[in-house]
């Protein structure tokens, strides 16, 4: 079995605080993915700098293959404590999942992580354990396809005290909610956005406390493969096609260019519809082939795809206004979404033909510009944290 | 019928395949000729020097959102005897 994950989160800082004093790391290793999320007492510069050390401490750690245990040992004894309450400066929750299914959460003073399988939420036990002096719950289990973690830090359970709720926005009440968004929003990043928009407004728009959801789905690998440009040498078309067409019926198939489709097409002996109709946006129409998922113009449409894979890189902006930018029928919002929503790495394929048409001095450069184009998808998909490999023709 | 094959590649795009498009299309209801003529798209036919590149059988024609009346007029009306 191999499993893998698609990790997303969405902060609100504390009102008039440029600063957020929640920190989120996600590391990416061979054997596991694994999410951070660091809570730092109080608010502003304090807080970002106390979430940032815990934070940091775990990704360096992780990045370099300690045992989750030892990162634990090593935080816990390098934060500070307050000196009246005895309190450390930050909490923080961590889930570890592996690629072979087993997962570690381990979870200090921060709000407990709410588990979804199979539509119903999942209690998580207490199994506290001491460790450097402080208690830690460490929960070790298996997960399967689908299952969905929600760590939160304590912005949530707050979210509007004193106003629109007494007492803040009870445990219980969240894990509801999130089950019922967890039934209509379609990836991670939708639903940790819909919870803090959701405590947003028991706010009234003015957090009274740094509020973060990170959300986590285990899922199957899912494999994207895109081929743009025609390969130098027109003998390699087969070679080019055959490779892009390679992998069974689980991967997407993308071909970004006019040219390239017009290939496929030939080599693949089925027959190209284009389509006229523009809709309301001014990214060129969309072709069909049987068996390709997405077939579109080339250029044009990956320098949107990358604007767009950037814009959701910044995720102090995503919000539900990107995501129906995202849902447009547009075929770079198309390509755009399968990168983001379904697909865990990328595939290319690119053809480093020279279009002589294309050096015509009365069109923009950004035509002649395939190479950088890729360059720059394979950086922008990196910052997502889709791996991406590239094969040159 | 007719078929009238505009290219919306890259390069045509960029010289205004979609004014052209959205004349044709115009053209054709005007004229009632919806039986007669259909427009359908292509990607690039390796001709993006003469974008916007449009295709009635076998010939090439070279249009610019400006010349589309004029095109309308000498290649597709003609054809269709209307």
């Amino acid at each position: 079995m191999s499993l893998t994950t698609e990790i997303a989160y969405k902060s609100l800082n504390h009102y008039g605080e440029i600063l957020c004093g929640d920190k989120v790391e996600i590391v990416h290793r061979p054997d596991s993915d694994i999410v951070v999320l660091a809570d730092g007492m109080g608010s502003g510069v304090r807080a970002n700098m106390l979430s940032t050390l815990t934070s940091k401490i775990f990704a360096e750690m992780l990045e370099q293959g300690s045992h989750l245990d030892q990162c634990v040992e090593t935080v816990i004894d390098t934060l500070p404590n307050d000196p009246q309450t005895h309190v450390s400066y930050s909490t923080f929750s961590i889930l570890q999942i592996f690629h072979d299914g087993r997962a570690t959460l381990i979870e200090y003073e921060n709000p407990e992580c709410i588990f979804i399988r199979d539509d119903a939420l999942v209690p998580i036990p207490k199994h506290e354990r001491l460790t450097r002096g402080k208690i830690v719950n460490d929960y070790r289990f298996n997960v399967k396809i689908g299952d969905t973690f929600l760590l939160m830090s304590d912005g949530t359970i707050h979210a509007g005290v004193g106003k629109k709720n007494a007492f803040g926005w009870p445990w219980e009440d969240i894990a509801d909610y999130a089950l019922k968004s967890h039934r209509t929003s379609q990836s991670p990043m939708r639903q940790a956005i819909r919870l803090c928009e959701a405590c947003n407004e028991l706010y009234d728009g003015k957090p009274g406390d740094d509020t973060t959801v990170a959300c986590v789905r285990v899922t199957e690998e899912k494999i994207v493969h895109l081929m743009t440009g025609p390969a130098r040498n027109p003998a390699d078309d087969e070679k080019m096609v055959a490779d892009f067409m390679s992998g069974d019926d689980s991967v997407t198939r993308i071909v970004s260019g006019g040219t390239s489709a017009t290939i496929v097409s030939r080599v693949l002996g089925r027959p190209m519809q284009v389509s006229l109709d523009y809709g309301d946006s001014d990214i060129p129409p969309m072709g069909e082939i049987e068996g390709i998922d997405l077939v579109t113009e080339g250029v044009l449409t990956l320098a949107e795809v990358i604007r767009l894979i950037r814009e959701y890189a910044d995720t102090d902006k995503v919000d539900r206004a990107y995501f129906r930018k995202l849902d447009d029928p547009n075929a770079a919002a198309r390509i755009a979404k399968v990168f983001i929503e379904d697909c865990t790495r990328v595939v290319l394929y690119v053809g480093t033909a020279i279009n002589a048409a294309y050096q015509n001095p009365d069109l923009p450069l950004e035509l002649g510009m395939r190479q950088n184009l890729t360059r720059q998808l394979t950086e922008a998909l990196g910052a997502i944290g889709r791996p991406v490999e590239t094969h040159v023709y | 019928m007719l078929n009238v094959s505009i290219c919306i590649g890259s390069a045509c795009h960029m010289k205004g395949s979609r004014e052209v498009i959205s004349r044709l299309k115009q053209l054709v209801a005007e004229n009632h000729l919806e039986d007669k003529v259909s427009l359908s798209g292509s990607f690039c036919t390796g001709n993006c020097q003469h974008a916007v590149c449009v295709t009635i059988g076998d010939t090439l024609y070279s249009l610019s959102p400006e010349t589309t009346d004029e095109f309308f007029k000498n290649e597709v009306l003609a054809r269709v005897g209307a």
